[in-house]
C-alpha cells in the first residue's frame, strides 16, 4: 500500500478485539472497515480467527488485527485468550437498543478488570443509517414526531458521551451500512494508542508483533518478546523449501 | 468467565454431535468436526475452559478450585493444599497457574497435527531449556558396574552390542571427535559466587562443560554435550554414545540387531538395561532416565516405554531454528490451559457454539419418534433438552459413572518463588538466538530409598505466567508432598540469597478407571480420562482421530480448513 521510497515511519501490529451484545453490527463493522462492504443478513460468524487491514495515518502505520467475538459473547464463553494482549477494543452498542448499551457497559468494565492497564477502548455506537431522519422515507413514521426527530434512535447521543467520557472511552455513533464514521473510528484508535505499547511489526506471520507486547495480561511477564518466541511458520516454510 | 447472570437459551436443540466438557481431546474434536461440516455444541459444566487442564488467573481463583478439589467437587482430584506464605494483595491477580503446563516435543505428532491445520500462529511458542539432575559428588563418583557383574544374561546381549557397535563402528569415533587429550586451561570461576551458574568454557576444540549449579548438573543431551564435554569420561561417552545411537535404531526395521536387542529386553528396566548392556555410570542412567518424564525410578522403567520417550527427545534435540539444544517447546500463558482455549475460539471460528457454565445431567437414547431422528437426548443444566447423533465428553461429564482404578496416585504442587531463578533459563550456547523461558529440574530419590524421582518443570516469567522477577515451579512425583518439599527446597537453596515461596498449591490427581471408555451406548462416547504426563502425548491426538474417524467415516480431512478459508487467510497475508 504504502510506498517503499516514502521515510521509515512508525509501523506496528496491534491487537483489537471486538465485544458487544450479538447483532449490534459488529462484524459488519470490521466487513466495512476491512473490505468497505456491507451485506444485510451476515451470518454471525466469519471464518477466519482474526481479519487485517491498515491503517495509515501521516506519523504512523498500524496494521490492525481485528479478533470478532465468533459468537462466543452470546454464551458467557469468550475465553481470557480473547482480551490477551489486546492493545485496543471496539465495544459496540446498537442506537436502537438501550439495552446494548447496559451489555456495552458490562463489557467495558471486564475489559478494565481482564485486560491489559493501558487499553485504549473506543465505544461505538452502531446502525446510525436508522437514526437519521430520512425525509423522504419516513412520512408519517411513528417516531417521525419525536422531539429529537431520531428515526428509531434509542440511545441518546449526549449520554452515551458523557458516560464514555466518564471512563475515559473514545466515542463515535457509525453505520456499518453507509459507512458514516466507520474510517474515522479506527484512525482515532490508531491515532490514540501510546507509542509506548508499539514496536516494529516481525516477520512475516504478523502474529509475533501482536502477541509480543510487554506488559501482558494483567501484570504478567512479556511472552513472545523478542529472543524468546519459537516462530514454527519459519520452520515451516524452511522445511517445505528443502521438499521441493 | 465473564457472568451477565442471563442463560440465554441455545440457538437449536438439534445437532449432529454434543461435546461435553473443554479439555484437549474435547476441544480438539469440536474443531475438527466443526471445520468437517458437522453442527456442534460444545459444554463445560464450568464456568472456564479446560476441565483437568484448566488454568487459573489470580490465587483467588486457584483457592477456589482447592476448596472444590477438597469438597469432592472435581472428579480425579484430592487433597489439595494451598499455603500463603507471603502476603497477597487483593486476589492476587497477575499469575496464571496452570494445571496443564505441558511440553511439547518438536517431533510429535501433535505440533505436526496444528502446524497443518493453520493452528500454531495462535500462541506464544517458548523454548524449553535443559534437564538438570541433582547429584552429589558420592553419586557422581560411582562407577559402572561393567557388563560382567550384574548383567546375568545379558552379558551375551552387552558382547552383541559391543560388536554391533564396532561393525557399525566407523563413525564410532564421532563421540570422540574433536576430543583433545589435554584438558582446556580451566577458568576458576564460582568461586566469587555472584554468578551462581559455571562458566562454560568452550575452547577451540570445541570442548565444553555441562553446567553445574551446586549439585544440579546438567544432563549430556545434545552431541557437543556427549562428543567433547570434560565431564564424562572416554569410557562413559563411548558407552552413552552407543546407547544414543541404540536409541535412535531400535524401531528401524532396517537394524535387526538392534531390534532383537529391544524385543529381548522390553520388560527390562532401564536400569538393569543400561547397567549391563551399555555399562554407564549410574549417575548417567539416572541423568538419562529423567529424560523420559517419568514420575517412576530408572530401575521401575520399563525399556519399551522408555525409549519411545528417549527416542521422542533426541529426535527433536537441535531442530529447532535458533535454539539447537532445545528439544520441546511449551505454550506461553499456561501451556495446554492456553491450547483448549484457542482450539475452542477455532471451533466457533469454524461455526461450532461453546456455552461455559451448562453441563449434561442425563443422557439418554431418544426413544421418542416426536423427538426427531437423532439417537441421543440430553438433557443440560440449564433444563433444556437437546438432540444429537453423538455425544462426547468424560464419563463424569456425560453424567455417567466415574469408575477408579486403584492404581497410582501422582502428587502435584504449583509453587511460586518469589525470585527468578534466572540460572535455569540462561541460554547453552552463546550462539542460540532464543532464550527458554522452562527448564526440568530433577531431584532422584536416594538409591537406597529406592523412591521415585522429584520433577519440577521451571516457568519463567516469559510465559507470562507471574510477574517479572518471580517464577514457577510445577513439581509432579509418586512420592509424597513432604518429599516434594524437600525437593523443590533443595532447588531453591542453589540461589543465593535463599528464595523465598510467595504461594503453593499441592494437590494429588488419581489415575481413573479405564474400563468402559469407548462408545458405550449407540453414539454414547466416553472419552479415556486424563493421563498426568507433563508432556503432550500422542495418544491424546490418536484418541480424537479415532473418533473423528467413528463419526465422519474417515481420517481424511482431520482439521483442515475449508478451501473458502484459505483463500481469504492468503488474501489478507497479501
Amino acid at each position: 500500500m504504502a510506498s517503499r521510497d516514502e521515510a521509515p515511519k512508525l509501523s506496528s501490529s496491534v491487537k483489537l478485539v471486538l465485544l458487544g451484545e450479538a447483532a449490534v453490527g459488529k462484524s459488519s463493522l470490521v466487513l466495512r472497515f476491512v473490505n468497505d462492504d456491507f451485506q444485510e443478513n451476515k451470518e454471525p460468524t466469519i471464518g477466519a480467527a482474526f481479519l487485517t487491514q491498515k491503517c495509515t495515518l501521516p506519523t504512523r502505520t498500524i496494521k490492525f488485527e481485528i479478533w470478532d467475538t465468533a459468537g462466543q459473547e452470546r454464551f458467557a464463553s469468550l475465553a481470557p485468550m480473547y482480551y490477551r494482549n489486546a492493545q485496543t477494543a471496539l465495544v459496540v452498542y446498537d442506537i436502537t437498543k438501550p439495552t446494548s448499551l447496559i451489555k456495552a457497559k458490562h463489557w467495558v468494565s471486564e475489559l478494565q478488570r481482564q485486560a491489559s492497564p493501558g487499553i485504549v477502548i473506543a465505544l461505538v455506537g452502531n446502525k446510525l443509517d436508522l437514526a437519521a431522519p430520512v425525509l423522504a422515507d419516513d412520512d408519517g413514521g411513528e417516531e417521525g414526531g419525536d422531539a429529537m426527530n431520531g428515526g428509531n434512535r434509542a440511545v441518546l447521543t449526549a449520554e452515551a458521551k458523557a458516560y464514555a467520557d466518564e471512563e475515559g472511552l473514545l466515542f463515535y455513533e457509525t453505520s456499518a451500512k453507509t459507512g458514516e464514521n466507520v474510517q474515522g473510528v479506527f484512525e482515532a484508535i490508531a491515532n490514540a494508542i501510546p507509542e509506548s505499547t508499539l514496536k516494529p511489526r516481525a516477520g512475516a506471520g504478523g502474529f509475533a508483533g501482536g502477541s509480543g507486547r510487554a506488559g501482558a495480561g494483567s501484570g504478567g511477564g512479556d511472552a513472545g518478546a523478542a529472543g524468546m518466541a519459537v516462530n514454527l511458520e519459519d520452520g515451516v516454510r524452511a522445511k517445505e523449501g528443502c521438499a521441493c | 468467565m465473564v457472568d451477565f447472570s442471563d442463560t440465554p437459551p441455545l440457538p437449536s436443540t438439534d445437532w449432529d454431535v454434543l461435546i461435553s466438557g473443554t479439555g484437549i481431546k474435547q476441544s480438539l474434536l469440536a474443531v475438527a468436526l466443526s471445520r468437517a461440516g458437522k453442527s456442534i455444541l460444545q459444554l463445560d459444566k464450568n464456568s472456564y475452559y479446560g476441565g483437568s487442564a484448566a488454568a487459573f488467573y489470580s490465587l483467588s481463583e486457584a483457592d477456589a478450585w482447592a476448596t472444590r478439589v477438597n469438597n469432592g467437587d472435581e472428579v480425579g482430584f484430592t487433597n489439595a493444599v494451598v499455603s500463603n506464605v507471603g502476603e497477597r494483595g487483593g486476589s492476587g491477580r497477575g499469575y496464571t497457574l496452570s494445571l496443564a503446563p505441558h511440553l511439547v516435543y518438536w517431533h510429535s505428532g501433535f505440533l505436526g497435527m496444528l502446524r497443518e491445520a493453520d493452528l500454531t500462529d495462535g500462541f506464544s511458542w517458548l523454548a524449553v531449556g535443559s534437564w538438570w539432575v541433582c547429584l552429589t559428588e558420592e553419586e557422581v563418583a560411582v562407577p559402572a558396574t561393567g557388563a560382567g557383574s550384574a548383567g546375568i544374561g545379558l552379558a551375551e546381549a552387552g558382547v552383541k552390542v559391543a560388536k554391533l557397535a564396532s561393525a557399525a563402528g566407523k563413525k564410532r569415533a564421532g563421540w570422540n571427535k574433536g576430543r583433545k587429550k589435554e584438558p582446556v586451561a580451566e577458568a576458576a570461576v564460582g568461586g566469587g559466587g555472584e554468578s551462581a551458574v559455571e562458566k562454560k568454557v568452550t575452547g577451540e576444540d570445541g570442548e565444553t562443560t555441562l553446567r553445574r549449579v551446586d549439585n544440579f548438573r546438567e544432563v549430556p543431551c545434545t552431541f557437543e554435550d556427549v562428543a567433547w564435554s570434560k565431564d564424562l569420561t572416554d569410557k562413559d561417552r563411548g558407552q552413552l554414545g552407543e546407547f544414543l545411537r541404540f536409541v535412535m535404531k531400535y524401531s528401524d526395521p532396517t537394524e535387526q540387531k538392534c531390534a532383537r536387542i529391544f524385543e529381548e529386553n522390553r520388560q527390562t528396566s532401564l536400569q538393569t538395561f543400561l547397567s549391563t548392556t551399555f555399562p554407564i555410570p549410574p549417575f548417567i542412567t539416572t541423568s538419562i532416565s529423567s529424560l523420559t518424564l517419568f514420575p517412576s525410578p530408572p530401575s521401575a522403567i520399563p525399556l519399551e516405554q522408555a525409549l519411545p520417550r528417549l527416542a521422542g527427545h533426541f529426535t527433536s534435540l537441535g531442530k529447532i531454528t535458533d535454539v539447537r539444544s532445545s528439544a520441546a517447546l511449551t505454550i506461553a500463558y499456561g501451556g495446554s490451559a492456553e491450547l483448549c482455549q484457542v482450539l475452542s475460539r477455532a471451533a466457533a471460528v469454524a461455526g461450532g457454539i461453546n456455552v461455559l457454565g451448562r453441563g449434561v445431567t442425563l443422557l439418554s437414547s431418544n426413544n421418542k419418534e416426536s423427538n426427531g431422528t437423532r439417537k441421543l437426548q440430553a438433557q443440560l443444566a440449564s433444563g433444556e433438552t437437546i438432540y444429537t447423533d453423538w455425544a462426547i465428553g468424560e464419563a463424569t461429564d456425560l453424567a455417567k459413572e466415574v469408575k477408579r482404578a486403584s492404581g497410582k496416585t501422582t502428587a502435584r504442587g504449583i509453587y511460586i518463588i518469589e525470585t527468578d531463578m534466572s540460572w535455569l533459563f540462561e541460554r547453552k550456547y552463546k550462539d542460540e538466538g532464543i532464550t527458554p523461558a522452562t527448564a526440568v529440574a530433577v531431584i532422584p530419590s536416594s538409591q537406597a530409598a529406592g523412591g521415585a524421582p522429584i520433577y519440577i518443570i521451571a516457568r519463567s516469567a516469559a510465559t507470562g505466567e507471574c510477574p517479572r522477577g518471580q517464577c514457577l515451579l510445577h513439581a509432579f512425583t509418586e512420592s509424597s508432598y513432604e518429599d516434594m518439599n524437600t525437593a523443590i527446597d533443595k532447588l531453591l537453596r542453589t540461589c543465593s540469597p535463599l528464595s523465598k515461596i510467595l504461594y503453593s498449591l499441592q494437590y494429588t490427581v488419581d489415575t481413573l478407571g479405564r474400563e468402559g471408555v469407548g462408545e458405550v451406548e449407540d453414539g454414547a462416547v466416553l472419552l479415556e480420562p486424563v493421563t498426568q504426563d507433563i508432556t503432550l502425548q500422542d495418544e491424546v491426538l490418536e484418541e480424537s482421530l479415532a473418533i473423528y474417524e467413528r463419526i465422519m467415516g474417515t481420517r481424511e480431512g482431520f482439521m483442515e480448513v475449508s478451501e473458502e478459508i484459505r483463500r481469504m487467510k492468503e488474501e489478507m497475508e497479501e
